[in-house]
């Protein structure tokens, strides 16, 4: 029997078999490589904080403490001026610049250095500080519409609603107050409607305390990734890993925030 | 005002009969002067006409196949002194041979069966290369699908996915995926009535009695212009007509259903009928595991023929699904398609055909927390005129076709479903014009086109089509074609779902507009008396197709997204035809990219290499075989590598750490390749009696379905936890007929 002319078949069907092994190259970063930031610029505090996490193998959990990253330079430029973060002494992985606050209408150009990683980058664009001179009444059905003014470079807005059991009264804020629930909306529209079950406590109307944020698109990303829902697991909300910065995962943002009291007597 | 529209269509139609008529009444005229060989190929057993019968003269310069009532015309020389030998030639029957003289009579040709046992039955390559375009394109007999192992009844996709260039994701689901198409761009007519959803309950099973089935005719791409509104393929089924000679019953029992087809003579004509109930509920309840679920489902059609000039047929198919009883869900779950199919012969060149019907699908599902209603209703009409023209030595079909559809889906908001609610009424309306035309005895080709229009969209489509084919020899030819299609209802279906729950079809909208794809193909086979070699390569380019919004968060977002992609690949059979067996080796390479947010992806279905072995044994003393063997790359899935931390601000005051899975690029990684044999052995007791063994996974491959990510509390440790496919699953059945 001549096998030679069933050498080359044999060959190509091996070939053939044998691709099927073929495995796609993953482009990611390994896991273990992966580094986070979280940052957000606000201007209702003088403490900036930036964290900064490394990630991890799904085979080895970790607490979030030995996942911290230390010793990293982070600069933050804007208007030709940067600030320099300073890794906190109580909290691993946090850095924080103190006593300043972001000004209105100014780009931020965030710069993490750290020998184990590629430089991360990142860019914000905080609000203008705007009044937001907000406006409200309850509908028929008591429905809380809400609305304010546009602010600049806002891509969105966060809305924070607490309920109070008692707090401000006569202007004064009173020091035993309850929360009674908290609620949070975001929109890229200058009004929101609040549905009245939100609004009650115990069948009693309360009184609300509301911030509003006027945020950037990062961090309105951020704020949608974290609102990604399956709760069937449908698999038709897949984000994958979420980044808005570069050589990284995670966000820097900015939020322009300001409150309102809503006494309901 | 009624009666006012009601004139302006009749204006119309008038217009458009007297256009037609003008253009073919020179070659109406000529037609009477010229000789033709025309009628109707039948079983000599059954009365039933036989479709894609392969019908050609002896030196093979005129050619045809029968149509789906067995008709078949073929155009003879103008000057015949002579006879002409003409041949029959079909699968499973033995070749007729005819001798032809000057006749313009209508002729009836039976054909007889090839006897069952081996040696007997040697099924031959055709002589001849059948005279419609070898591209994309196969007829597939169903006793290869009636034979093959299957875990239960024969079923149709589970063959198909055997076929190159065919792909799928698991042994649960049915769904098929063809040339990098997802499941819902097949076009799936059954007697021309669109089927939606032609599964039972989460896809596990056809819905299809393969034992009604007469034929399959597949495109795989490039299908004719005479149907739209799909970007893949087209699979088209034609049930049988029933026994006109003699009344038949069969009655098949196996461990899982009962399936009962009757058929026989009524008036002029036959009827067939079949009907399928499963017995999960009853076995479950004996073996006091309660599991209240069955399905039944049914097919029919009555063959009415009133004349040689006449044909009408009554028929239809529906299934339905249910779960009930103790469980805490409530599903039910149904498909239907009926209509009527009439068919006139004005003269033998022209005939014209009507097709009127009804499609639906629907699906409930009932929870406590949980319900949602999934329903869509099609009315279409499609008339057809087909003219045979000496002239132009083509034959020409045009007509128009209009589908009135609703689509309704309603959920509760609990589980955020009511993101998807929807009631609509859209109609498509379509116009098209093939011809099909042969230059020489070696070239034939067709061109055609297609305007559709989508009133949801406002929007209207050219979609042309050319296909050629050369023959070199009458071994060896080559064919090529382009397509454009257009797809206008898409389903709402995740593929990563290892049992997706629902079939959602949505008609798209004008934020997305059609879906679009462009088609080429080109084939090339080489064949001897027992065996042939196929091999196709092809492109599909998608410039818009339509997918669920993965980031869609709320009504800002946009719920679907057009985007990109493009299929190519190569594709082999070699098939091989002997006393003792007939043999399949099929190869599919094929590779797949769809884009979303601009990332390239490959489809969850994405198999890049496929290769199946099919072999069928001829009947041996009542004994007869199938074994497949499958061995193909696994499929892509998203990968959880790790996890990481971010800082979460919402309340501003003191962020609290928040944990995030680290994903491999969407689908980026692969499971393990994917390999199975399966068996089927079956022995003819006596005439009316025979037994079946099916033994599925013989050597029990565990194939990944899918990885779960287990964390366990104590050690801190995640776990990968495999979850398989289909175990070793021998199963036993009778056939009972009489």
């Amino acid at each position: 029997m001549n096998f030679k002319i069933y050498i080359c078949p044999l060959i190509l069907l091996i070939m053939m078999l044998h691709s099927c092994l073929e495995v796609p190259v993953d482009s990611v970063t390994p896991a273990n490589k992966s580094f986070s930031v979280s940052g957000l610029l606000q201007n209702n505090t003088t403490v900036q904080k930036i964290f900064l996490y490394r990630g991890s193998f799904i085979d080895s959990i970790q607490i979030e403490q030995k996942l911290s990253v230390s010793e990293a330079d982070v600069t933050l430029t804007g208007k030709k001026n940067s600030f320099v973060f300073h890794e906190s002494d109580s909290i691993q992985g946090m850095y924080v610049l103190r006593n300043w606050r972001p000004q209105g209408n100014t780009k931020y150009a965030l710069s993490i250095q750290h020998d184990d990683y590629a430089t991360v980058t990142g860019e914000t664009t905080f609000p203008d500080y705007g009044p937001f001179n907000p406006s409200f009444h309850f509908d028929q059905s008591g429905n809380l519409l809400l609305s304010w003014d546009d602010i600049t470079n806002a891509y969105g807005y966060f809305i924070d609603i607490y309920l109070w059991r008692y707090g401000y009264r006569n202007g004064f804020e009173e020091k035993e107050h309850y929360w009674g629930g908290e609620i949070y909306k975001k929109t890229t529209f200058t009004s929101i409607k609040i549905d009245k079950k939100f609004l009650i406590f115990r069948n009693t109307e309360v009184d609300i305390k509301v911030i509003i944020s006027a945020i950037d698109r990062n961090y309105y990303a951020y704020l949608k990734f974290d609102d990604a829902y399956d709760p069937l697991d449908f698999h038709l909300i897949d984000y994958g890993n979420f980044s808005v910065v570069d050589n990284g995962l995670g966000f820097i943002g900015s939020a322009y925030a300001d409150s309102l009291i809503i006494e309901r007597d | 005002m009624i009666i006012k529209i009601k004139n302006e269509f009749n204006m119309k139609t008038v217009k458009f009969y007297l256009v037609m008529a003008i253009a073919f009444m020179p070659h109406a005229l000529k037609s009477s002067q010229n000789q033709h060989y025309f009628g109707q190929v039948t079983d000599s057993l059954s009365g039933e006409p036989l479709i894609g019968v392969n019908i050609y003269t002896e030196n093979q310069t005129i050619g045809t196949t029968s149509e789906a009532d067995g008709y078949f015309f073929l155009s003879l020389p103008d000057k015949l002194s002579d006879s002409l030998t003409v041949y029959f030639q079909y699968t499973g029957y033995q070749t007729k041979k005819i001798d032809v003289y000057a006749t313009n009579e209508f002729q009836h040709i039976t054909l007889t069966p090839a006897p069952l046992n081996m040696r007997d039955s040697i099924t031959i390559i055709s002589e001849r290369f059948q005279n419609d375009i070898g591209l994309s394109h196969q007829y597939i007999q169903p006793r290869y699908i009636r034979n093959a192992s299957a875990l239960g009844d024969a079923d149709l996709f589970r063959y198909l996915a055997t076929q190159s260039g065919v792909s799928f994701t698991n042994d649960i689901s049915n769904k098929i995926y063809i040339r990098g198409m997802r499941s819902d761009k097949l076009f799936i007519l059954f007697d021309d009535f669109v089927l939606y959803n032609p599964f039972h309950l989460a896809s596990v099973t056809s819905s299809i009695d393969m034992g009604a089935v007469q034929t399959v005719e597949l495109y795989k791409s490039v299908y004719p212009v005479n149907e739209t509104g799909r970007t893949g393929g087209m699979l088209k089924l034609y049930s049988k007509k029933g026994n006109a000679n003699r009344f038949q019953m069969n009655l098949n029992v196996s461990l899982m259903s009962s399936i009962l087809r009757l058929q026989g003579p009524v008036l002029n004509g036959s009827y067939f009928v079949s009907l399928r109930r499963t017995y999960f509920d009853v076995l479950s309840k004996l073996m006091d595991d309660e599991f209240p679920y069955h399905f039944y489902d049914g097919i029919f059609k009555i063959h009415f023929k009133a004349n040689d000039n006449h044909t009408i047929e009554l028929s239809g198919i529906k299934s339905n699904d249910y779960l009930e009883g103790d469980l805490q869900e409530d599903i039910q779950w149904s498909n239907e398609a009926f209509g009527v199919n009439w068919k006139h012969y004005y003269n033998p060149r022209l005939y014209w055909r009507h097709n009127v019907g009804y499609s639906g699908y629907r699906s409930s599902f009932k929870e406590d927390s949980l319900q949602t209603q999934n329903t869509i209703n099609t009315i279409f009409y499609n008339g057809s005129m087909n003219y045979h023209s000496n002239l132009l030595n083509a034959q020409i079909t045009a007509g128009l076709s209009v589908r009135a559809m609703q689509n309704v889906f309603n959920a509760d908001e609990a589980y955020y479903l009511n993101i998807l609610e929807q009631d609509t009424k859209k109609t498509q309306y379509d116009a098209f014009l093939n011809i099909d035309g042969n230059m020489s005895r070696a070239f034939t080709w067709q061109a055609g086109v297609s305007g559709a229009y989508f009133d949801a969209l406002n929007n209207f489509e050219i979609l042309p089509l050319v296909r050629m084919q050369y023959l070199f020899s009458n071994s060896f030819k080559m064919a090529a074609g382009y397509a454009k299609k257009a797809q206008y209802l898409i389903t709402i279906n995740n593929e990563k779902d290892i049992l997706p729950p629902f079939n959602i079809w949505r008609s798209l909208g004008e934020n997305t507009g059609a879906e679009i794809s462009h088609q080429i193909s080109l084939s090339a086979q080489y064949k001897q008396k027992n065996f042939r070699l196929n091999t196709e390569i092809y492109y599909h380019y998608l410039p818009s197709v339509v997918d669920f919004n993965r980031k869609y968060i709320d009504e800002l977002d946009p719920l679907l997204l057009s985007n990109e992609g493009e299929s190519y690949g190569l594709e082999m059979q070699f098939r091989y035809l002997n006393s003792w067996f007939d043999a399949d080796i099929n190869y599919g390479l094929s590779r797949t990219i769809y884009t979303m947010f601009d990332d390239a992806y490959y489809p969850s279905f994405h198999r890049l290499h496929k290769f199946d072995v099919n072999f069928y044994s001829k009947t041996y003393k009542g004994w007869k075989g199938a074994l497949h063997w499958v061995y193909s790359s696994g499929r892509p899935y998203t990968f959880i590598e790790g996890y990481y931390f971010l800082r979460h601000f919402k309340d501003f005051v003191t962020p609290v750490a928040i944990t995030g899975n680290y994903y491999s690029d969407f689908n980026g990684a692969r499971y393990p390749s994917y390999h199975r044999l399966d068996f089927r052995i079956s022995k003819q007791f006596t005439d009316h009696f025979r037994l079946y063994v099916n033994l599925i996974n013989l050597y029990n491959q565990q194939n990944v379905l899918y990885y779960e990510y287990d964390f366990d509390t104590s050690t801190k440790t995640v776990g990968i936890k495999k979850h398989y496919m289909l175990p070793f699953l021998p199963s036993i059945g009778i056939k009972y007929e009489f």
